[in-house]
This record gives structure tokens, C-alpha cells and sequence, in this order.
């Protein structure tokens, strides 16, 4: 079937819903419920995070934990999905895991991505490099926490019909993720959103 | 091909999670849609995509009885569907289909609107991602129940109901006699019960069709069977018993007629509700389903000579 040919004209329409469809933090200041605690933490997986000792000084040591797990978690749901995306196939098995890491429907919208890819022969391999990562909030009961990471895809291929497709400027520049996690009762750690901030690309330094 | 998808996707400065119905104000080149993938990577490719969600797969039936059907759902005067893939509900004010986060996030999260999960409950209409800017709060007793009729039609519409095979003995091998019975059966495994649950914010509906008779095209009518009949067997004797058969009375052509016979199973569908609902259950009526293998059957007429 054809994919190509369309004179599409609807930019402003898309980045309009797009900016309407995301509203995370971007590179703010932290928002979150910090505390006066000036306790050591456990260094974050992103050692080399410049501001890491900067933005530990305003939480308390079981708020940084709760970060480093909410991060952990993430980090895990990166590394075990990429076979997924690579593999480019909706299994069963692909839906059970993303059950494990999203809410519903948005577990039903990864699939459906997943469906989308093996449709179109869509692979997709690696994992972004995170220069840093920092929390914008953490909040007080330790159930809800922002992760803003300074990302780049240069290590990302993507693949359609066994070609590899080109990126734009944006998979080799550095530029901030937001990602959203919860901790509701009686589950992990679930990823609420994930993406850029505002919906607008915005570009950070390693 | 690709490369040069990308490199007039380049402009593209604002990219969503995923970007599907966007497209680069230049290219004019995808047929699909654009997608960043994966998101957030400025990578875009150019996908053929399935219906949105609601688009067209209806969850009631907007056509339906206006005596006792499912409620109606409207986009301004336009008839649409009331839930949608995902167990949206039609939200009119928001002019998209909400669903309650599950699980809700828990107190503190931003999407809270400053509420306490007490309070009420966080909704949305967008199935990508959930963040302030794309989230409501919904007092408690002011949540947007769905009919549980449209949830027990749209259960109905994706139940698979059995395609009844038609079984006839004698078969279209062989050949039967005017005014003699003929046995018809569908089989065993396909007269039983159906059950699917469908979900829409806090309404969970689960349809039941319960087959009740079988509808036989005889070729030359209509005839009605009250289960799956018995199947005949070689070797059984004349006093053998069905409850379903059937003979013809005559036939047109001197040399016998054939006729093409198909069954369909009617099925009886009632529904009932659990969670939040307006009505705990009801029924959608009687529902034929369609028909499945067709068979033949000659039907001759004995020549009877008598000899002094």
C-alpha cells in the first residue's frame, strides 16, 4: 500500500494538539514539595549529573530514594522494552508487560504503537543516551515524581520496510524528556507520561 | 525513500509523543501519518494507520429503537458513537471521549488539581499520555455514567456468535423422497453460550446471548428447530428420533428438485451491570446470527407403477 503521497498541511493544527497534549514541567526549577533536609542520599544512577548534588540539597534522604526508585523503574521499562521495539511484533507478552508499567488505556495506547509498528514494518533499536537526570517533583507522601533527563537518540536506529530512516536535527542534539511516574496503592511504579516537555522540544547541556 | 521522508520532516520543530495525524507543513509526502519514533527522538516515519477509536467500530446503535434502544450520543446535531475503543465515554462538554485514569494516581500527584482522591477522580480524553494540561477533575457523584445498553450493544457487536454449519441427512451425496422426514442439525459445539464484558469508565457490562432456536431455509420455506437437532449417524434404525427434520411436500421439477439449505442460530441477549450503573440489567431482544456452511439436498418423487 502507499504510504507516501499526501500534500498534508496541518503542522499548526498538529503542533497545536501536541503542545494541547503534553504540559510537563520542561526545565524549570524544581516544583516539587521539598524540605529543608540538607541529608546525604545515595548517588542516582546518573552519576555524572552535574546539578545531582544541587537539587539533593532540597529533599529529604526518603525523598531521594523515592526518586532513585522512581528512576530505577523507568530505566527498567527503557532497557526490558527495547527487545519489544526491535522485535516490532504485538505479543501477548509485550502486552502483559506494558500492563506492568502504564495505567489504562495509556498500557493499551503502547500497545497499539506496538501494533502500529508491526503494521508498517517499524523497528526499532537502542536506547537514547541520558546525559542527566534530575527530579522537577517529588512529592511529599513519596508517591509522585518528575523526571527530567537530558536525552539525545544518536544510539536510537529506527528501521521501516528493513531501511533505516534518518532522523532530524533533534536525534543528535541533547534536549530535555519528561517523564511522569506514580506509585498508586497496591501497585509499582507506573509511568503516567513520558516525552518532551510541553510538548516542545527544548534543547539542555550534557 | 526514508531519508528523504526524514529530511522533509525536518521541519518539524515541535514533536509529539506520537505524532499520528501530524505532518510536516512541507512534505506532502505521507499518505498515513507521520510518527516520531520512537517519541521524543525527532526520527519520523510515515504510517498507515487503523481507525481512530470511536471512528468506526459504533458503540450503540444511533439507529436503533427510539422506544427502548441504548441512549443516543451527539457531537453537536451528529449522531455518534457513545464509547469508543479504549471504554471512553462520550463527553460532550469536552467534544471527546473521557475514561477514568485506572488506577487513579495517588494523592499529591499534579494531576489531582489540588483535589484529594476523596474527592472525586482524575479524567482524561487523551490515551498517550496523562499530565496536568490534559486531565480534569470529576467530583464524586458527578461522574459521566455511561447507558450500560450502548455497553451491552457494543458487547454484542464484537461477541463472535456462531455461524451455524447446516447438517442434513440425507446429504447432497445422496438424495430424500417427497413427504419423507429428513434430519437437520448444526453442530454440538456450536449451540452454547456467549459472554463478553465491556468496560466504560466505572460501567461494566456483561452481554450473554443464549441460543434458543434454529432458523432453517428450507428452499422452499422457512422452518424452525428449538435446539441444534440431532445428528443423524449411519446405522440408525427407523425408530430413531429428532427434534429437528423436515419434508418436502412436492416438487416441481418431474426429475427432483434441489434445494440450497442454510440455518442460522438465534440467540436471546439480555445484559447485566456491575460497578456504577444506571440500570442493573436488561435485555437487547432476540439476534440472528448469520449463517455459516450451506448445504444441498435433492428432494425426487417415487414413480409408483402398478402392475395387474
Amino acid at each position: 500500500m502507499m504510504r507516501l503521497r499526501r500534500n498534508a498541511s496541518v503542522l499548526a493544527v498538529a503542533t497545536a494538539l501536541m503542545l494541547s497534549a503534553t504540559g510537563c514541567g520542561g526545565d524549570a526549577e524544581p516544583k516539587a514539595e521539598p524540605t529543608d533536609a540538607t541529608t546525604s542520599a545515595t548517588p542516582t544512577p546518573t552519576e555524572s549529573t552535574p546539578t545531582e548534588p544541587a537539587w539533593q540539597k532540597n529533599y529529604t534522604q526518603e525523598q531521594v530514594k523515592t526518586y532513585n526508585a522512581a528512576l530505577a523503574r523507568w530505566e527498567s521499562y527503557e532497557t526490558r522494552s527495547e527487545p519489544m521495539w526491535a522485535a516490532g511484533k504485538a505479543t501477548t507478552r509485550a502486552e502483559a508487560f506494558f500492563k506492568q508499567y502504564f495505567p489504562s488505556p495509556l498500557w493499551q495506547k503502547e500497545l497499539e504503537r506496538l501494533r502500529l509498528y508491526a503494521a508498517n514494518d517499524v523497528t526499532v533499536s537502542g536506547v537514547p543516551t541520558v546525559y542527566w537526570s534530575k527530579p522537577t517533583l517529588i512529592t511529599k507522601n513519596n508517591l509522585n515524581v518528575e523526571i527530567q533527563q537530558c536525552v539525545d537518540f544518536s544510539d536510537v536506529v529506527t528501521t521501516q520496510d528493513g531501511e533505516q530512516v534518518e532522523g532530524n536535527k533533534w536525534t543528535t542534539t541533547p534536549h530535555l524528556r519528561v517523564i511522569s511516574l506514580s506509585k498508586p496503592e497496591g501497585y509499582d511504579w507506573l509511568i503516567y507520561s513520558y516525552g518532551d516537555p510541553e510538548g516542545k522540544k527544548k534543547k539542555c547541556t550534557p | 525513500m526514508h531519508a528523504l521522508r526524514a529530511a522533509l520532516a525536518a521541519v518539524l520543530v515541535a514533536a509529539a509523543l506520537v505524532t499520528v495525524g501530524g505532518a510536516p507543513a512541507s512534505a506532502g509526502e505521507c499518505d498515513g501519518a507521520w510518527v516520531e519514533t520512537p517519541p521524543g527522538s525527532g526520527i519520523l516515519i510515515c504510517v498507515d494507520t487503523p481507525g481512530t477509536p470511536g471512528g468506526g467500530d459504533p458503540g450503540g446503535d444511533p439507529g436503533g429503537d427510539p422506544g427502548g434502544g441504548p441512549t443516543q450520543c451527539y457531537d453537536g446535531n451528529k449522531v455518534v458513537p457513545c464509547t469508543d475503543d479504549y471504554g471512553g465515554i462520550w463527553d460532550a462538554g469536552h467534544g471527546c471521549y473521557a475514561f477514568q485514569l485506572d488506577p487513579q494516581p495517588p494523592a499529591g500527584s499534579p494531576l489531582w488539581h489540588g483535589h484529594d482522591p476523596s474527592e472525586g477522580s482524575v479524567w482524561s480524553c487523551d490515551h498517550t499520555v496523562s499530565v496536568p494540561a490534559n486531565t480534569w477533575f470529576v467530583a464524586n457523584g458527578a461522574v459521566p455514567l455511561v447507558d450500560p445498553a450502548v455497553l451491552a450493544q457494543r458487547a454484542l457487536d464484537r461477541m463472535q456468535l456462531e455461524l451455524a454449519d447446516a447438517q442434513i441427512a440425507p446429504g447432497p451425496d445422496f438424495h430424500t423422497y417427497v413427504h419423507i422426514d429428513n434430519w437437520m442439525w448444526v453442530p454440538a459445539e456450536q449451540w452454547h453460550d456467549l459472554s463478553l464484558t465491556v468496560s466504560a469508565g466505572p460501567t461494566s457490562v456483561t452481554a450473554t446471548a443464549e441460543p434458543v432456536r434454529v432458523e432453517w431455509d428450507m428452499g422452499t420455506e422457512t422452518v424452525t428447530c428449538s435446539d441444534a437437532g440431532r445428528e443423524w449417524k449411519k446405522g440408525m434404525t427407523a425408530a430413531a428420533q429428532t427434534t429437528c427434520d423436515y419434508a418436502y411436500e412436492s416438487i416441481e421439477n418431474p426429475t427432483g428438485d434441489t434445494h440450497n439449505v442454510s440455518a442460522q442460530i438465534v440467540y436471546s441477549v439480555t445484559w447485566t451491570c456491575s460497578g456504577a450503573c444506571l440500570s442493573p440489567a436488561g435485555d437487547l431482544g432476540e439476534v440472528s446470527a448469520p449463517s455459516g456452511e450451506t448445504t444441498t439436498i435433492e428432494v425426487r418423487q417415487r414413480q409408483t407403477v402398478v402392475t395387474n
